[in-house]
């Protein structure tokens, strides 16, 4: 079992994208733990290329590359995990771009290197209207969410989710992050919103900063 | 071999226009002559067919001598470094850069305090130069002032080679005795004059005295040299305006009489020797009466010099990279940009003057790291767009199609360290991460590599014992008088 953990750690490390479904496959096959897989095996080899970032050593497409590899496995081992028992302990964060905007560069990359510092990242995607954003928060018990936008038109639906939450008592279930190139540090704190950052490494430092907080 | 390869270099000149300069310095020296001021030079060109006049000193050059003597100069011109991953082959394809040289000034680089250089400073740009990308040959860079001026050159030259094992190229052979103690401690580092003249790790700049003066101490020395196998740069720098016409042509023509004249001694004298074109013409500031060496003009004649100097299939060194800026800064930045920018783009062979401020007078070693990011960009430049299937990549955009992204893409990682300038000091943080981190300038940035830098061992040390000969020569010298000598 030992050395299913250890090649799938490497595959994350070696960005192999390609062939990690079957190695997947076949350590379940073999008797692994999903759970383990995930916590013991890859998530340990996207912290590896995550340091090599921090580092310097390592680029934006090789962290993408490896948080690929790593979205393959867990793609097979998550629906193994028995429901009821013991989960993932990484804290989840949710991502979407608010309703009106369809840019999202900005947020992958946070999802990206959320990913690689050991957060379980859910992203809904684009043009996200509130309603759906605080629903899947519930859902998935979210412990921060973060919402982007990218123009001037499309920022309002920040302040919107906010309001929204406080109205139906989410506004302390949940942190709330808001990012983008017109978002101010100014910005996010007339909507009440938990912070913001100026770029991907920021928002890494900040949902570590919230996290800490809460606990 | 060192040197950054350049694809396609960028012409400041035409065929015409350097066809032009060629005959119209061809003119000069056959009409106007050029004051020659070493008997030793004088009489070789008279005995080669030129007119000598000897109230004035005038020489004037019948067009034969001087494309004979082109015809001679050495074809292929290296610069070899104490250790052979060092060497600097200037095969007319590679831009090699070389720091700025002979400053009496230092910033120090501890209380960051302007004052006169000692021994120590060169010991030290010597050592931040070793940890450079892009630095391929090494000048003495500050002069040391706390030594006797007897031997001032000598100690310089003997730091130098014990903290670098790159090529190291001086300026400050202004007699025969000069040369000569150049060629003694050049060759007890290497082991004798024949090793010496199979690879020469020195070559000297000979300047001109503009216009249309060739001094006689500098040739002197040049044609000592010669024999000994060691390059030498002809270093013309007419001001325009002042000492040569204001238009750059007319100051490319002057410098190409000086060059050619030179070059003809250099010939006749030792067949074959290898010579190098410097240029360092750079524009007076009419306002200031300062030299505007941070001057985009200096770059663009040096770019010129560059592709009349291969005209003649001999290399270029070139000044540039410099700043006329009191302190290092925005304006600092923006002059070494400017100069340097125009010389790597036209293929300059040696482009010598980083780390230097105040027009080459003060160091900086701060300006050394600096400088070296900004040649990282501007090789980037001029590496220019690559265009192929590979580069192309229609299979990846149809891969990713509409709405994805290239970031997960095998040929993204491939790719992106020779399509991407990568800063190492220039830094692209968002605001809140940069202040979070100490707000720091680029020179506080640079200062940091600068004591890393410091901290490293030099790469091959000189042997205790060849330290020891080069003291004796030291010593020697101190006993001698220059004039004497």
């Amino acid at each position: 079992m030992q050395d299913y953990i250890e090649r799938l750690r490497k595959a994350v490390i070696d960005y192999d994208m390609e062939g990690m479904t079957k190695l997947a496959e076949d350590a379940l096959a073999a008797g692994l733990d999903p759970l383990k897989a995930i916590e013991e095996g890859l998530a340990l080899g996207i912290r590896v290329v995550g340091d090599k970032f921090g580092a310097g050593e390592l680029f934006l497409p090789e962290l993408v590359m490896a948080a690929e590899a790593m979205r393959a496995g867990v793609a097979v081992f998550e629906p193994r995990i028995p429901k009821g028992g013991k989960g993932r302990v990484a804290p989840k964060v949710l991502l979407a771009t608010v309703q009106d905007d369809i840019h999202e560069i900005g947020k992958n990359l946070v999802g990206t290197m959320l990913t690689a510092s050991g957060f379980q990242v859910i992203d809904i995607g684009v043009n996200q209207p509130c309603e759906t954003i605080l629903k899947k928060a519930k859902e998935i018990d979210a412990v921060v969410v973060g919402v982007s936008a990218l123009m001037t038109t499309s920022m309002p639906r920040m302040k919107e989710l906010i309001e929204s939450a406080e109205g139906r008592g989410a506004r302390d279930v949940h942190q709330f992050i808001v990012g983008g190139a017109p978002v101010t540090e100014q910005y996010a704190k007339d909507i009440k919103s938990d912070g913001t950052a100026g770029d991907a490494s920021g928002a890494v430092k900040l949902v570590h900063g919230l996290v800490g907080d809460q606990k | 071999m060192t040197g950054i390869a350049i694809r396609r270099p960028y012409p400041v000149l035409d065929r015409e226009g350097i066809e032009k300069i060629h005959a119209a310095a061809m003119q000069g020296l056959e009409r106007v002559g050029v004051r020659i001021g070493t008997a030793r030079g004088r009489r070789l060109l008279k005995e080669a067919g030129a007119h000598v006049d000897g109230r004035t000193n005038v020489v004037k050059f019948p067009p034969a001598l001087i494309q004979e003597c082109v015809r001679k100069t050495a074809k292929r011109v290296v610069l070899y470094g104490r250790d052979s991953s060092q060497d600097a082959d200037l095969d007319l394809k590679h831009v090699h850069i070389c720091n700025d040289g002979n400053g009496a000034m230092a910033i120090d680089y501890d209380t960051g305090e302007r004052r006169s250089s000692v021994a120590d400073d060169l010991m030290r740009s010597a050592r931040v130069s070793n940890a450079l990308d892009n630095l391929h040959v090494y000048w003495p860079m500050t002069t040391s002032m706390d030594i006797d001026a007897r031997i001032r050159s000598l100690v310089d030259y003997k730091l130098s080679f014990m903290n670098t094992d790159k090529h190291v190229q001086v300026c400050t052979t202004v007699s025969e005795t000069a040369a000569r103690e150049l060629v003694a401690m050049a060759s007890a580092v290497v082991g004798g004059e024949k090793e010496l003249r199979r690879r020469p790790i020195v070559s000297s700049v000979s300047t001109t005295i503009a216009p249309l003066q060739q001094e006689g101490g500098n040739i002197d020395a040049a044609l000592v040299l010669g024999e000994a196998g060691v390059p030498v740069a002809l270093f013309t720098m007419p001001t325009p305006g002042a000492s040569g016409p204001v238009t750059l042509a007319g100051s490319l023509t002057v410098a190409a009489m000086e060059f050619l004249s030179g070059l003809a001694m250099c010939q006749l004298a030792n067949p074959g020797a290898p010579v190098i074109w410097g240029n360092g013409i750079a524009p007076l500031d009419m306002k200031t009466t300062t030299r505007g060496g941070g001057g985009p003009e200096h770059g663009l004649d040096g770019a010129a010099i560059t592709q009349l100097a291969h005209h003649y299939g001999v290399p270029s060194l070139c000044g540039g990279f410099d700043s006329t800026a009191s302190v290092m800064g925005t304006q600092a930045a923006i002059e070494t940009f400017a100069s340097g920018m125009s010389l790597v783009l036209g293929g300059a062979d040696l482009i010598v003057g980083i780390g230097l401020i105040e027009d080459a007078r003060t160091l900086s070693l701060e300006k050394l790291v600096i400088d070296d990011e900004i040649i990282n960009m501007l090789r980037r430049i001029a590496d220019g767009i690559v265009v192929n299937d590979e580069t192309i990549a229609l299979d990846v955009i149809e891969r990713v199609g509409a709405g994805g992204t290239f970031l997960g893409q095998r040929h993204t990682m491939r790719h992106l360290r020779e399509e991407h300038f990568m800063p190492k000091l220039l830094d692209r943080r968002s605001y809140d991460v940069w202040l979070k981190d100490g707000a720091k300038s680029i020179e506080q940035r640079a200062h940091a590599k600068v004591l890393e830098a410091l901290a490293e061992p030099v790469p091959h040390p000189l042997e205790p014992d060849v330290v020891k000969e080069l003291d004796e020569i030291i010593h020697r010298a101190a006993r001698t008088p220059l004039a004497a000598a």
